[in-house]
C-alpha cells in the first residue's frame, strides 16, 4: 500500500523545498549542509548494489517523510500567516472601525518622560 | 521546531516516565484505536471505512500474528491480552528515545495500529494521516473544506506525523557503508 511514488520525483520535490527554505537568505541552496547531504545519500540509494530493494525502500522512505515534513510544515505557516497571523487591531484601527480618531496632544501626554 | 521539540522532550523527559510506562501507554492506545471504532450509518461512511481501515488492520494481524477485530458499539473492541503482549514485546525493542517517538506519533493519529503500520514503512505519512482523519475527510467531501481549518488541521498533523516518524526511525537506524574491495592492477 505504500504509495511512496518514484525518488526522482522525491527527490525534485526536496529540492523545491530546499530553494523555498534558502530563497529568504539569499545563499544559494546548493551551499547548504542540507543539499550536500541529500545529494550524497540519493547517490548512495542509486549506486548501491545491493539486491534486496529493502534499504533502499528504506532510504527512499525517509527521504519522503523528510519531504511531508517541509512541505507541510511550509503550508501550515503559509496558512497561519494567512488566516491566524494578524492579531489584534492596533487602538488606532479599532478606533478607525467606528469613525473616530485619536487625539494628537503635540506636548506628548503628561506623564512621558 | 517540531524535531527539536521531541529532543528536547526525550532529554527532560518531563512526565517521568519509564520504558515500561512508555510501552503501556501506547499499547493502551488499542482499546481506543481509531481504525478499530466503526460507525453503522451513514451507510457511506461505513463502507469507506471498510474498504480503507480492513487492509491496515488485516495487515497488522499478518505482520504482528495477533487479533486486533473492530467494533460498532461504544465499548470499543475487545482486544485479547495476547495482542497486548506481543505489541509490548515489539515495542521493547525500541529504545526510549525512539519511544518517546512513537508514542507522540500515536496521541498525533490518535491510533498504534496506523503508527506501527509508519514504523514499518508500510504507510506513507500522507496516507495515515488521511486514515486517520477518514471520517472527517469524507464529510470535507461532502460538505466543502474550510482552508483555515481543515487544510490548516491536515498539514499540522502531517507535519507532527513526518517529524514524529523521522524521529524514531532516525533514533532506531543504523548504516554500515561496505566499500567493494578494488582488484589491484598489474
Amino acid at each position: 500500500m505504500a504509495a511512496l511514488g518514484s525518488p526522482a520525483r522525491t527527490w525534485r520535490g526536496l529540492l523545491r523545498e530546499l530553494r523555498y527554505l534558502n530563497a529568504a537568505t539569499g545563499r544559494p541552496y546548493r551551499d547548504t549542509a542540507a543539499y550536500q547531504y541529500l545529494v550524497k545519500a540519493f547517490r548512495a540509494h542509486r549506486v548501491t548494489s545491493e539486491k534486496l530493494c529493502r534499504a533502499q525502500h528504506e532510504l527512499h522512505f525517509q527521504a519522503a517523510t523528510y519531504l511531508c515534513l517541509l512541505r507541510s510544515i511550509r503550508a501550515h505557516v503559509a496558512l497561519h500567516q494567512e488566516f491566524h497571523g494578524k492579531g489584534e487591531r492596533s487602538v488606532e484601527e479599532s478606533a478607525g472601525l467606528v469613525g473616530l480618531k485619536l487625539p494628537q496632544q503635540p506636548g506628548g501626554k503628561g506623564w512621558e518622560p | 521546531m517540531h524535531l527539536t521539540t521531541l529532543c528536547n522532550t526525550a532529554l527532560d523527559n518531563p512526565t517521568q516516565r519509564d520504558k515500561d510506562q512508555l510501552i503501556r501507554a501506547a499499547v493502551k492506545f488499542l482499546d481506543t484505536d481509531t481504525i478499530c471504532y466503526r460507525v453503522e450509518e451513514p451507510e457511506a461512511l461505513a463502507e469507506l471505512q471498510r474498504r480503507e481501515w480492513d487492509p491496515v488492520a488485516e495487515w497488522a494481524e499478518r505482520r504482528y500474528s495477533v487479533e486486533i477485530g473492530s467494533s460498532t458499539s461504544i465499548l470499543g473492541p475487545s482486544i485479547p491480552a495476547r495482542t497486548r503482549e506481543v505489541l509490548a514485546s515489539h515495542l521493547a525493542s525500541y529504545s526510549m528515545w525512539a519511544l518517546q517517538g512513537i508514542e507522540f506519533v500515536v496521541t498525533q493519529l490518535k491510533s498504534i495500529v496506523l503508527t506501527l503500520g509508519l514504523l514499518d514503512r508500510h504507510l506513507t505519512v500522507e496516507q495515515a494521516v488521511l486514515l486517520s482523519r477518514l471520517e472527517e475527510e469524507y464529510q470535507i467531501q461532502r460538505w466543502g473544506s474550510i482552508e483555515w481549518a481543515h487544510d490548516y488541521e491536515r498539514q499540522e498533523l502531517r507535519a507532527r506525523t513526518a517529524a514524529g516518524t523521522l524521529f524514531v526511525h532516525l533514533c532506531s537506524e543504523s548504516t554500515t557503508v561496505k566499500h567493494k574491495l578494488l582488484q589491484a592492477g598489474g
